[in-house]
Order: C-alpha cells, then structure tokens, then sequence
C-alpha cells in the first residue's frame, strides 16, 4: 500500500484519541496499571481518580477551548454544551450512533482494542464493508458517540455526535409529525417532566429490519454536570421496557471536531471511488 | 393578571440560557435562491490567479456534469463552505443558541458549528473550516478559517488555497428571506478580496429529513480497497 502521509496522521489521531478515551475507563478497573505518564495525557477531569487523588487537573486545562467555562451551568434545564458518554456498567448494550455494537465503551469505531459487533470494525483492522466502519448508518444513533454536542433552546434539542457526524434533534412539540417517515434517527419530541428531559422517538428504522421502533428517553442533569439518560423501547404490546443506562460526561475540555467517516476509510487504505 | 403570571411562570428555565431574542430571525429552515454557482457582486469576473484560473477550467466541466471522478462530493466527501449553502437542492436548519449557532445541513447529516467567541487555534483543515461568530446588532457574522483546499467554494469548482477568509454577514432581509455577504481573501487563488452575495428563503413547515449519501449515491458495500483494484 502506498504511503500517504495525510492518511497515517488522521489513522494516528484517530487509534490516540481511541486510546486516551478508552484509557480512563480501563484505568478505572485497575488504576495501578496507568503510569504517571498515561494519567498526564488522559482527559483532565479523570486524572483525579486515575492516580487516586495524587494528580489535580490543571485548571487551564479545563477552561482551555472552553467555549462556556467551567463549571457547567447551574440551570437544570440547560444542557448546551460538550459531552462523552460512558455506559453505565452492568447495562445491556445498545446500538451505537452509526450502527454495530462498538469495539469498546466510547471507543471510536476501529480504534479501541476490543472486535466490533455485527457490521462493526475489528480493532485496528479494515472495516468491513457495511456498518459504522464503512460509514453507514445502520441503526438508532443512541447518542453513545465518543463526542457529543448538546445545542437547546426553547424551541428544540439537538444532540451532535462527532462520530460518523450522527445528529438527532427533538423539538418542543405536543405531537409527532403525521407525515414523519421511518428513518434511523426517527422522528423525536421533547418535554420536560419536571426538570427532566423526555424524548420521545417513533418510527426508528433498523437496516436490515422490517418495522419500526419506538423510543423513549429520559435525560436529567447531575451536580456536576454530567447527562443521566435512561433508554426505554417499546415491546410488541407497546409496553415500555428499559433498555439502557448511560452517562454524557461534561466535557467542557472538548471542542466540536469535524469527523468525516467517509475520509477515515482513506485512512485505512480504502474509499468510495 | 393571574393568567398573565401563570404564563410567565410556565416559561421554560431554558429561556435562561435563551440567546438575545433579537437573533431569534435566523432560527428556522432555509434554501438557497440561485444556481449554487458564487459570483461577484461587483458584476466583474472574478479575480483569479492565473494558475488558480487554469485551475478552474480544468475542473469546471466535471463538476458541472456531476462526475465522481472529479468532484469528491459525489462519492460522498463533504462539498464544505460556502458551496453547501449555496447548493439551492438542499435546505439546511439554523439553530441559535448562546455559546454557539449551528447550521445542519441536510446534505448527509453534515453540519457547520459556529461558535461565539474570537478566533483561537485552528484545528484543520476541515470541510467547514473553523467558524469564530459575533453579533454585530441583529448580523450574525462569521469568520471562516482553516477550510480544506481540496474543496471547491461552489458547485463549479472554483478553488482556493489553504490561506483563505472568509467573513460572512448574515442579516433578515424580511421575516421570510435572508442575504449572506461573504467576502473571500485568498492571496494564493485571488489577486484581491471579492464579495458574493446570496438569498435564501424560509422554508415554513419544513424539516432537515435524514439523508445518507452512501445510499443516495448507492455505494453501501462498494467500498474500493486500491490495492485490490491495482491488481486487477
């Protein structure tokens, strides 16, 4: 294969920015294993717990690129602003933004060391030619990208993930769209139910799947910033039955990179041509 | 009286965080008036190098056709900025909020991110460049930055180099139209700054509907390895 220096940069940024959020998590289980070094380069809110309170985030590391500062607004029912997400442990796996279960939690697609799931990357390999490492949509973008971009006002939520560049918005509305059509995002309302926030998503289409689902999700604000969202599906009788936990991370750290799936494939040596 | 302040107690607490009503005009979805082709408002060709001129005639037949061999948005690549706004066949929502205005196109879920604040470090080059937004009044103006020179400005094709600005202005010519004024400077491709101008219409009622290019332009599972295609 050809060298090609633009290829191998993003390839190297895309397995580090792999490794530093996959980092945090296997540290997390075994924080004697993480070296100084390691706990320096991970993202500065979980260098605290990495080395067991030893090593203090740089607070201009936190309000570097910090569109809005740290901390994160005290309103509960302002959610504007930059998160990763963490799956709550012991839940059952969802379907990530862009398809496929993913290689790790939070691990871009083809970066993280674990294989992929049905239409997933293997680790570090080619991806396979349907699924996220191909570029395509193939199922609810469950907003478990490793970025995500919170924009709301009083008219609309919009959740942007970076990964495979998923968004879902949900406006403020009493009703769904009657003429909304299956698609994999579906179509999305929101309501606050006291401070939370409750989206509710029909007509969610499944590559592959005949039919349509419909979801529902309740996402409050905690004490530090972060996003609790419970997921719920509805079963064949309508009934909701709870699906998954999962944590957004305040990330006032992260600034909104653009991430073009279509030019990773490049990067692993293969496009659409 | 009782009512009035029943109102005002139901007012959502993100209100709060509401962006100035006055920018509340450029929320909503949008369309391009025009051709998607940027021209010069001063009615003059515009100002190009000789090389990026000879540049341009070699790409313009092929992006003009639509060819996949010529134009990176055909198999999928972002088209980037300004063309995709520019691009009358597509609308694009623009959402307003305090620290940030995004414009979601429809165009393969690709989005542009404008964040309220001075220029910092460019993080790029990228399809959308970086976008540093102010509030002059109730004009929203953009400075674009750090835009990938592999991408054309517009759907003809013109180039542009990697040291490209561009400022845009965006303003409510009335409550359904909107005027964008971007001025382009580009020592590398332009031999001055020029302006272009364009209008976009609300589109009342409509939403940005999902679209996946890889199946609009039905390449899902065609992904090409070139050493394979080498070989053949």
């Amino acid at each position: 294969m050809p060298f090609h220096p633009k290829r191998h940069e993003r390839l190297a940024a895309l397995m580090i920015a792999g490794g530093l959020w996959c980092l945090p998590l296997a540290a997390l289980a075994q924080v004697s294993s993480a070296s100084d070094a390691d706990i320096q380069d991970a993202p500065p809110q979980f260098k605290s717990s990495l080395s067991n309170g030893r090593i203090k985030p740089d607070a201009s590391e936190l309000t570097r690129q910090n569109i809005q500062g740290a901390p994160p607004s005290k309103d509960p029912r302002d959610f504007n602003g930059m998160y990763n997400f963490l799956r709550d442990p012991g839940g059952p796996p969802g379907t990530p933004a862009g398809g496929g279960k993913p290689g790790g939690p939070g691990g871009p697609a083809g970066g993280g060391g674990k294989p992929g799931g049905p239409g997933g990357p293997p680790g570090g390999g080619k991806p396979t030619n349907l699924g996220a490492g191909a570029c395509v949509v193939t199922g609810f973008g469950a907003l478990t990208s490793y970025s995500t971009t919170v924009l709301m006002n009083p008219r609309e939520v919009m959740f942007l993930m970076e990964e495979n560049h998923v968004l879902r918005w949900a406006t403020f509305a009493d009703r769904h769209r009657p003429d909304a059509k299956p698609s994999y995002t579906g179509d999305s309302i929101a309501r606050w139910d006291g401070d939370t926030l409750v989206i509710d998503t029909t007509q969610v289409a499944t590559r592959g799947k005949p039919g349509t689902d419909h979801y529902v999700e309740k996402a409050t604000k905690l004490p530090d910033g972060n996003i609790a969202i419970q997921r719920f599906k509805a079963d064949d009788s309508g009934t909701l039955q709870p699906v998954e936990k999962i944590t957004l991370r305040w990330r006032p750290d992260l600034h909104y990179v653009e991430d073009i799936c279509e030019d990773f494939g490049e990067a692993f040596g293969i496009g659409y041509q | 009286m009782k009512a009035a302040l029943a109102v005002l107690m139901a007012v959502p607490a993100a209100l709060q965080a509401a962006p100035d009503s006055s920018h509340d005009w450029l929320n909503g979805t949008w369309r391009a008036q025009g051709d998607g082709v940027l021209r010069s408002t001063d009615g003059k060709p515009l100002p190009l190098t000789p090389k990026a001129a000879a540049a341009w005639a070699r790409v313009k037949p092929g992006f003009l056709a639509g060819d996949p061999k010529v134009d990176p948005a055909r198999r999928c690549k972002p088209p980037g900025e300004p063309r995709l706004m520019a691009d009358p066949g597509t609308p694009f929502s623009a959402i307003v909020t305090g620290p940030r205005v995004l414009f979601a196109y429809q165009w393969n879920r690709l989005v542009r991110m404008v964040e309220m604040e001075a220029p910092r470090e460019v993080i790029g080059p990228t399809y959308f460049g970086q976008n540093a937004g102010r509030w002059e009044g109730d004009t929203l103006v953009v400075d674009v930055q750090g835009l990938h020179e592999g991408v054309a400005l517009d759907r003809s094709g013109l180039p542009h180099g990697d040291k490209l600005r561009i400022t845009e202005r965006f303003r409510a010519l009335d409550k359904d139209r909107m005027e964008m004024v971007a001025q382009f400077t580009d020592p590398d491709t332009f031999t001055r700054p020029w302006t272009a101008r364009l209008v976009f219409q609300r589109q009342p009622g409509l939403t940005v509907a999902e679209d996946i290019c890889l199946d609009r332009e039905h390449l899902v599972g065609k992904l090409v390895d070139p050493d394979k295609a080498k070989a053949k």
